[in-house]
């Protein structure tokens, strides 16, 4: 990827009225977006408005090369969401397995994670059966209502 | 009260975890269910760290819920769980017995009362809230490692207490509770946790998977969160281990 062409996006973007680019090419995505919460949810590359070019170039590589490792480019995957703002645990305890790992299979009705808050524990459910493409949240890391947090390939 | 609540006590002389068990048989049994163990083998709290808790001195039990409330409107009544639980002591006792955020229920500093709540979906997809909660009554003799930490009501009573009067309160302020939250009376449960809590205005830390924040808790958010005010912020809490480190005058 051409680091100046993106770059040229953000300025682009900083001098119009537009909140979103998005371009697809030759299986790499770029979003480029004004409103920063939405972006790490959704796309393999993205660059806040907000946060210094150059950290934001390195994410955007590594980002790139954790994408094709696990997710087909320009494939369509199923959003699991978070209902509620809180803490994201991939393990019922820090000791214990984690629900599900990248290539795991899952039932529709599977537990993927607990999201915690106010000492309430929410199992979230896979609401499809598939494999788990992607996850999109570290753990014992803060999430918002409805960001997604994995991302599934129907079977 | 909700037409839907009836109150299904169910007493085992032993059981792994009144929340598992009573997590088991969700889809099968109504709201208002309660599941009381004498003894728990696998009792839990957060991350599942063990709950210990002496056989037939204590209340060991778990309530199911079936709100038809949003899911980010449910840490509100898990708060609303630990102001039921002071207020049912309070009734009985006149104890000065407070909490912590989120529900922790202490007296004179001591956790006499540790609530989880965990959420499912049971087989026809409804939400289930079930709350766990223990509460140390006649027990008057502690490990070494939590003797500075846990009291029970009896010590602060210096008397036994009859644990189905207890319950009886308990129950009656769970299900008082949950009509308030049913109604979406989101403030009076904000406003009903402060009044029965002293730790807004001092110093806390909380502890968050490896880190620790450190601050004065200042209020709690219209969504239950704690908000804590830093030397160079202001954050809301959603998660962690809570200590009030001591008295903080300005």
């Amino acid at each position: 990827m051409d680091i100046n062409y993106v770059k040229k996006l953000v300025r682009l973007l900083e001098q119009s009225a537009v909140d979103e680019i998005l371009i697809e090419e030759e299986g790499t995505k770029i979003r480029v977006a004004k409103n920063a919460p939405q972006i790490v949810q959704t796309s393999p590359v993205s660059v806040p408005m907000s946060v210094p070019q150059p950290p934001v170039v390195a994410n955007a590589e590594a980002s790139k090369a954790e994408a094709t490792h696990t997710a087909k480019p320009g494939a369509t995957y199923h959003e699991v969401k978070s209902p509620m703002v809180g803490t994201f645990y991939r393990s019922p305890a820090p000791d214990a397995d984690t629900y599900v790992d990248v290539g795991s299979a899952v039932q529709k009705g599977s537990v993927l994670c607990i999201i915690e808050a106010m000492k309430l524990m929410n199992e979230i459910e896979s609401d499809v059966s598939g494999r788990v493409v992607k996850i999109l949240v570290e753990n014992a890391q803060p999430v918002e209502f409805n960001q997604t947090l994995f991302l599934i390939e129907p079977v | 009260m909700s037409s839907s609540f009836h109150k299904h006590l169910i007493i085992l002389d032993s059981i792994d975890s009144t929340n598992t068990y009573l997590k088991s048989i969700a889809s099968e049994v109504n709201e208002g269910t309660i599941v009381l163990a004498e003894e728990q083998t696998a009792g839990r709290g957060r991350f599942s760290r063990a709950w210990v808790s002496q056989k037939y001195k204590n209340l060991t039990f778990s309530i199911l819920f079936k709100p038809k409330t949003e899911t980010d409107k449910l840490g509100l009544l898990s708060l609303r769980s630990g102001t039921a639980i002071v207020r049912g002591i309070k009734s009985s006792f006149g104890a000065i017995v407070t909490c912590k955020w989120p529900n922790d229920i202490l007296i004179n500093g001591k956790k006499v009362c540790g609530i989880l709540s965990e959420v499912v979906k049971d087989s026809r997809g409804n939400t289930c809230m079930i709350v766990g909660i223990g509460i140390n009554v006649n027990q008057t003799e502690f490990p070494v490692e939590l003797q500075s930490l846990a009291t029970s009501l009896a010590i602060e009573q210096h008397c036994t207490v009859d644990r189905l009067t207890l319950l009886s309160h308990l129950l009656h302020e769970l299900e008082h509770g949950y009509q308030l939250f049913q109604a979406e009376n989101y403030t009076d449960i904000i406003q009903e946790w402060k009044q029965n809590s002293t730790m807004l205005g001092q110093l806390i830390s909380v502890e968050q998977d490896n880190s620790i924040i450190t601050g004065i808790a200042s209020d709690i958010a219209n969504d239950g969160a704690l908000i804590i005010q830093t030397k160079e912020t202001s954050l809301k809490v959603y998660a962690g281990d809570v200590t009030i480190k001591k008295e903080y005058h300005t």
